[in-house]
C-alpha cells in the first residue's frame, strides 16, 4: 500500500526549477531515498513533502490524503533535520515530548513514551539535562526521537549524517536500518551519499537537476542504470566511461573504444538486432573496474594489453591504472602481491558487464 | 481558512492603530508650527491659513512682544543652535576618538582596568542630577560655567562609554591575524591601528558617532545647570520657552520641528544599527 | 589576543580616558562626597572650602524630609508602571511585526521614530498634546467615551498629570523595548521554528514555547537598560508639568535639581545625590547578582 505519493512535483525559485515533474511512490514500510549531489533538488521535494515550501505545480498524498497545499503542521509527518534543530532551551524530555504536548496528550501516557523511545535510543541517562549543552550524537537521536514518537505516517530525513563522523557513521546507519525494521516506519531519507543509499535503502531515486533519473533497488540501479548519470553516481570507484563506436564486421560486432585502441568482438549476441540499430553512433561504454580481469599470461579472449602506471592501495583491495593511450582505465582487484607498477598485463572484459549508452541518453545492452 | 484571515487582520488592525498613536501627536506639532497667531487654539488639525510665521518668530522673537503683549522676551534661537551644533559636533568627535582608543585596547588586550569600564558604564546608568551638583561647584572654581569647553569636556565624559562599547564590538571582528601580518612586515603598533584597524571600522566610527550626536543634542539637564547665556543649548532654549515665556504655541512647534531635524535624519541612517547602539553593543 | 600590549597603545588606551574621566566625573564625584557633610551656604558669599563641617546631619535631614521621600517613591512608582506598560505593548507589537505583510518596511522604520527625538521635542509634542485644545482631549476622549467627553484639564489635575508623563514615556520609549524583542526573536534560528511547525505547532504556541523563552536573557537586558533609564526622568516632568501641580508629579531628578538650582542648597542636594546614588548602586549590583546566580545554577 502506498503511504505516499508524489505527483509531478515542481517548484521554482524565481526562473530556477529546483524540482521539475518529480514523481514517485513510497509504499507502507520501506525505506526510500532521494539520492544526487548537492542542488539536484531532492532537499526541496523533502522540503514539499513537509509542508515547508509550497509547490508550484503536481501533488502530494500521503496516505490517500491530498495535503498539497496543507501546512506542515497538518501533515503527520516528522522530519528530521542534517543540523538537528533541538530545542536548546529545552531539556530532552521536553524535546521528545513537544509534538506530544502539541497533540494534546496526557500526561501519564507521554511520560510513558518518552521513556520508551529514551530506552529505544540509549537517552534515558540524559533525560533532565539541557539540550543546547549535549553533543552531535546526543542531539541527532533527540531529533530522532521527537520525530518518531508521535507516529508519524512518513519519517522524512535530510542528510542526518552529514555532520557526523565517519566512524558514528557506520553504526548510526546500523541503527537507523534496525530502528526502521523493528518499528516498522516508512522512511523517506534523502542523501548525497551513494554508498549510505545503497546500504539502507529498500529502494532509491536518482536525481538530478531538479528531475528523477531512475528508481529502482539499488541492485538494479547497480547493474541496470538508465543513464549515463546514475552509472557515474553509483559505485565507488567511479565507473570507467568512454567514447566508443559500434561496428559490424561480416556477420560479427565489434565495439571500439577510444577509436580503434581497443576492439572488442561482441560476437554473434542474441542483441543483434537492437545492435544493428547503433552501427556508428557515438556510443559510451561504460565498466565498472570491479569487473575488469587482469591477468600476467595472455589468457584467451583478452582484449587488450596495457601497463600499470600505478596502483593504490585500499586495504584489502587495490586500484590499478591501466594506461589506455593518453588516459587510464581503472581496475579494482583484490590484493595482488604479482603485480607492481610498471608490468606487463592482460586484460579482459566480461561482455556481459558492459554498458553501452547512447552519447546523449540511454543504455542498451548490459 | 478563515482563521488566517482573522489573524491578518488583527495583525494590520494592531499595527495601524500603532502607527497612529505614533503619528498623531507629531502631526499636533507640525501642524501647529504652519499655524498663525489666531489659529494657535483650535481644535482642528491643519490650518486654515498656512504660514511661515513662526519659524521666523523664533529667530526673532522681537516681533512677539509687539503683536501679543507677551511679558518676557526670549532670544533668538540662533545662538542655542549654534551652540548646540559646536558643543555637540565637538564632543561626538571627541567621545568617538577616545572611545576607538579605548575600545582597541580593550579588543586586544584588556587594557583599560574593569575599574574605567565599569565606571564608565555607571556615568550612563546613573541619573545625571545625581551628580550635576559637585560639577556645577567644580566648574564654578575653574570658570568653566556657561563655556562651550565646559560642556564638550562633560559630554564626552558622558557619552564615550557608548563609543568604547559600540566600537569595541566592531574591532571584536577584525581578524587579529591581518594586524599580526602587517606588524610582520615592518610595520609599528601605532600604524597598524591606523592602517588596518581603522578603516574596517570606519561604519562602526560613523554609527557611534552618529549615536552619541543624537544622545548629546538631546542633553538638557546639564546644559540648564551649567550654562547661562554664552553656551546655553537648543534644548534649554526650548524649556525657557514652554516655561517662562507664555503661551506661544506656535513658535514652540517650530522651533520642535526645527530641533527634530537632524535627529530624523541621523535616526533614518543609523536605523539598522539601532538595537547595538542603545544596549551598548550588547545586542547585536 | 597577545598579553602584553606595547606602550604606546597602552598610553592611547588608557590615558586620554582617564584624562577625560578624571578630569570631569571623579574629581567632582569625591567633591561631592565632601561637599555632603557641610553645611554650606553659598548665597552667603562662602566658598565650600570654609563651609563648616556638619556631619551626618544633611543625611538624617533627608530622611525625614518628605517631600524627597515622595519624590523617590514617584519616581519608583513611574519607573514600574512605565517599564510594564512599555513591556508588554513593545511585545505585543513584536508578536505583530514577526511575519512578513506589505509595508512592513515602512512600518519598522516609522515605529522607531519616537526613540530619535530629544526628550525635550517630546515633552514640548506632549505639552502640545495635552492642552485643553489639543488632540488628547478633542480626538482620543472622544474616541473612547464619545462625544460628550469633558475636557480634561491635563495638567491641573495631579493624577492626570502623572498619567499625562506617562504617556509621554510610553509613546517614546514603548519602541525601545519593540526594537530589542523584534530583533532577537527575527534572530531565532529558521530551523527552529521548522522543526516545531513540522511537530504540529500553531504559530502561538511556537511564538510563546519557542521564541520567547530562547530571548530570555536579552529581555532581561532591555528591561534593565529601560528601567535605569527611566529612573533618571527629568525631562519631560521640567518641560510638561514642572513638578506640578504642586509637586505631584517630582520625579527625583527634578527635586534634586531645584534643591541645587532653585533652592542653593548645594551640600544637601550633595546628600541627596549621593543616597540615591548609593541605592541604585545596591540595586544594580543586586540585581547582577541575582542574575548571575541564575545563570551558573541552570
Amino acid at each position: 500500500m502506498d503511504k505516499l505519493i508524489v505527483e509531478n512535483l515542481t517548484k521554482r525559485f524565481g526562473d530556477l526549477f529546483a524540482v521539475k515533474n518529480v514523481s514517485f511512490n513510497v509504499k507502507e514500510g520501506e525505506f526510500f531515498s532521494l539520492l544526487g549531489p548537492s542542488g539536484c533538488g531532492k532537499t526541496t521535494t523533502l522540503r514539499c513533502i513537509a509542508g515547508l515550501e509550497i509547490p508550484d505545480e503536481g501533488r502530494i498524498i500521503i496516505k490517500d490524503r491530498d495535503v498539497t497545499r496543507l501546512p506542515p503542521q497538518e501533515r503527520d509527518v516528522s522530519l528530521v533535520f542534517q543540523e538537528f534543530a533541538v530545542f536548546p532551551h529545552m531539556t530532552v524530555y521536553e524535546n521528545l515530548a513537544f509534538g506530544l504536548k502539541v497533540r494534546k496528550t496526557s500526561k501519564e501516557e507521554i511520560k510513558k513514551k518518552v521513556l520508551e523511545i529514551a530506552e529505544t535510543l540509549n537517552l534515558k541517562e540524559s533525560l533532565s539535562k539541557i539540550a543546547g549543552r549535549l553533543g552531535l550524537s546526543e542531539k541527532q537521536r533527540i531529533a530522532l526521537g521527537r520525530s518518531i514518537i508521535v507516529e508519524p505516517e512518513i519519517l522524512l530525513l535530510d542528510e542526518p549524517l552529514t555532520l557526523v563522523d565517519a566512524k558514528v557513521k557506520e553504526a548510526m546507519r546500523r541503527e537507523l536500518r534496525r530502528l526502521q525494521r523493528d518499528l516498522k516506519i516508512t522512511i523517506l531519507y534523502v542523501t548525497h551519499d551513494q554508498l549510505e543509499a545503497m546500504m539502507m535503502s529498500d529502494r532509491i531515486a536518482v536525481m538530478d537537476a531538479g528531475r528523477i533519473l531512475q528508481i529502482g533497488t539499488p541492485t538494479e540501479i547497480y547493474e541496470d542504470p538508465k543513464k549515463v548519470f546514475v552509472a557515474r553516481f553509483i559505485g565507488s570507484p567511479t565507473i570507467n566511461l568512454f567514447e566508443s563506436k559500434l561496428i559490424r564486421e561480416k556477420d560479427e560486432y565489434a565495439l571500439l573504444i577510444k577509436d580503434r585502441e581497443v576492439k572488442i568482438h561482441l560476437g554473434k549476441t542474441p542483441e543483434r538486432n537492437v545492435l544493428s540499430k547503433c552501427i556508428g553512433w557515438k556510443l559510451i561504454a561504460g565498466i565498472r573496474p570491479e569487473d575488469i580481469e587482469i591477468s600476467k599470461e595472455p589468457e584467451p579472449g583478452y582484449h587488450f594489453s596495457s601497463t600499470i602506471e600505478f596502483i593504490e592501495m585500499m586495504g584489502e583491495r587495490m586500484e590499478v591504472y591501466l594506461k589506455l593511450n593518453e588516459e587510464y582505465i581503472r581496475a579494482l582487484t583484490p590484493l595482488r602481491t604479482d603485480l607492481k607498477e610498471g608490468d606487463h598485463v592482460y586484460v579482459r572484459i566480461p561482455l556481459d558487464k558492459i554498458l553501452l549508452f547512447d552519447a546523449g541518453t540511454e543504455e542498451r545492452i548490459l | 481558512m478563515s482563521q488566517k484571515i482573522i489573524s491578518k487582520l488583527t495583525r494590520y488592525l494592531v499595527i495601524i492603530i500603532f502607527l497612529s498613536w505614533i503619528l498623531i501627536p507629531v502631526l499636533w506639532m507640525v501642524t501647529l508650527a504652519f499655524k498663525s497667531y489666531p489659529e494657535w487654539r483650535v481644535a482642528y488639525f491643519f490650518p486654515k491659513e498656512p504660514t511661515f510665521m513662526n519659524f521666523i518668530l523664533i529667530f526673532e522673537p522681537k516681533q512677539i512682544v509687539g503683536m501679543m503683549g507677551a511679558t518676557a522676551l526670549v532670544d533668538p534661537v540662533t545662538l542655542p543652535f549654534i551652540n548646540s551644533l559646536l558643543v555637540v559636533g565637538a564632543s561626538t568627535v571627541l567621545s568617538v576618538m577616545i572611545g576607538f582608543f579605548t575600545a582597541y585596547g580593550a579588543s586586544r588586550y584588556n587594557s583599560p582596568g574593569p575599574f574605567s569600564l565599569f565606571f564608565t558604564l555607571l556615568t550612563r546608568m546613573l541619573p545625571p542630577a545625581t551628580f550635576v551638583t559637585p560639577i556645577m561647584v567644580y566648574y564654578s572654581n575653574l570658570k568653566l560655567l556657561d563655556s562651550h569647553l565646559g560642556l564638550i569636556l562633560l559630554y564626552s565624559a558622558v557619552t564615550v562609554t557608548y563609543g568604547i562599547w559600540i566600537l569595541k564590538g566592531f574591532i571584536d571582528q577584525v581578524p587579529i591575524e591581518w594586524e599580526q601580518a602587517a606588524l610582520l612586515e615592518g610595520a609599528s603598533h601605532l600604524q597598524v591601528v591606523f592602517r588596518v584597524t581603522l578603516p574596517i571600522v570606519k561604519s562602526g566610527l560613523v554609527v557611534s558617532g552618529l549615536f552619541i550626536f543624537l544622545l548629546n543634542w538631546a542633553e538638557l539637564l546639564f546644559a540648564l545647570v551649567l550654562t547661562n547665556v554664552q553656551a546655553v543649548t537648543l534644548p534649554v532654549h526650548i524649556s525657557k520657552y514652554v516655561g517662562a515665556v507664555g503661551q506661544l504655541y506656535g513658535p514652540q512647534a517650530a522651533l520642535g520641528i526645527l530641533s527634530s531635524l537632524i535627529p530624523v535624519i541621523i535616526g533614518y541612517l543609523i536605523q539598522k544599527h539601532l538595537v547595538t547602539a542603545f544596549t551598548f553593543g550588547m545586542v547585536r | 589576543m597577545r598579553n602584553s600590549p606595547p606602550k604606546i597603545i597602552t598610553y592611547l588606551a588608557n590615558l586620554p580616558l582617564n584624562l577625560l574621566l578624571y578630569a570631569t566625573l571623579i574629581i567632582p564625584f569625591a567633591l561631592m562626597i565632601y561637599l555632603a557633610f557641610l553645611a554650606w551656604n553659598p548665597a552667603a558669599g562662602v566658598n565650600w572650602w570654609e563651609a563648616p563641617f556638619t556631619g551626618v546631619n544633611n543625611f538624617i535631614r533627608a530622611f525625614s524630609d518628605s517631600r524627597f521621600l515622595a519624590a523617590l517613591g514617584r519616581t519608583t512608582a513611574f519607573v514600574v508602571i512605565v517599564v510594564t506598560i512599555e513591556f508588554f505593548l513593545g511585545l505585543a507589537l513584536a508578536y505583530f511585526m514577526l511575519e512578513e505583510f506589505k509595508g512592513k518596511k515602512i512600518s519598522l522604520s516609522l515605529i522607531i521614530y519616537p526613540l530619535m527625538l530629544p526628550w525635550v521635542v517630546v515633552a514640548l509634542i506632549f505639552y502640545l498634546f495635552f492642552q485643553d485644545y489639543g488632540p488628547m482631549n478633542n480626538v482620543f476622549l472622544k474616541l473612547i467615551i464619545g462625544e460628550s467627553a469633558q475636557n480634561i484639564h491635563w495638567f491641573l489635575s495631579s493624577t492626570t498629570a502623572f498619567i499625562s508623563l506617562i504617556i509621554a514615556d510610553v509613546w517614546q520609549w514603548t519602541p525601545f523595548i519593540f526594537l530589542v524583542m523584534y530583533s532577537g526573536l527575527s534572530a531565532v534560528s529558521k530551523r527552529l521554528i521548522e522543526a516545531a511547525q513540522v511537530l504540529g505547532a500553531s504559530s502561538r504556541t511556537i511564538f510563546w514555547r519557542i521564541q520567547l523563552p530562547l530571548i530570555k536573557p536579552l529581555v532581561l537586558i532591555a528591561i534593565v537598560l529601560r528601567a535605569l533609564e527611566a529612573f533618571k526622568v527629568f525631562d519631560i516632568a521640567y518641560v510638561m508639568t514642572g513638578g506640578g501641580p504642586g509637586t505631584s508629579t517630582e520625579t527625583i531628578s527634578l527635586y534634586i535639581y531645584r534643591v541645587a538650582i532653585e533652592y542653593h542648597d548645594i551640600s544637601y542636594a550633595a546628600a541627596l545625590s549621593l543616597i540615591v546614588l548609593v541605592i541604585l548602586v545596591i540595586v544594580i549590583r543586586a540585581f547582577i547578582w541575582y542574575s548571575f546566580e541564575r545563570g551558573v545554577k541552570r
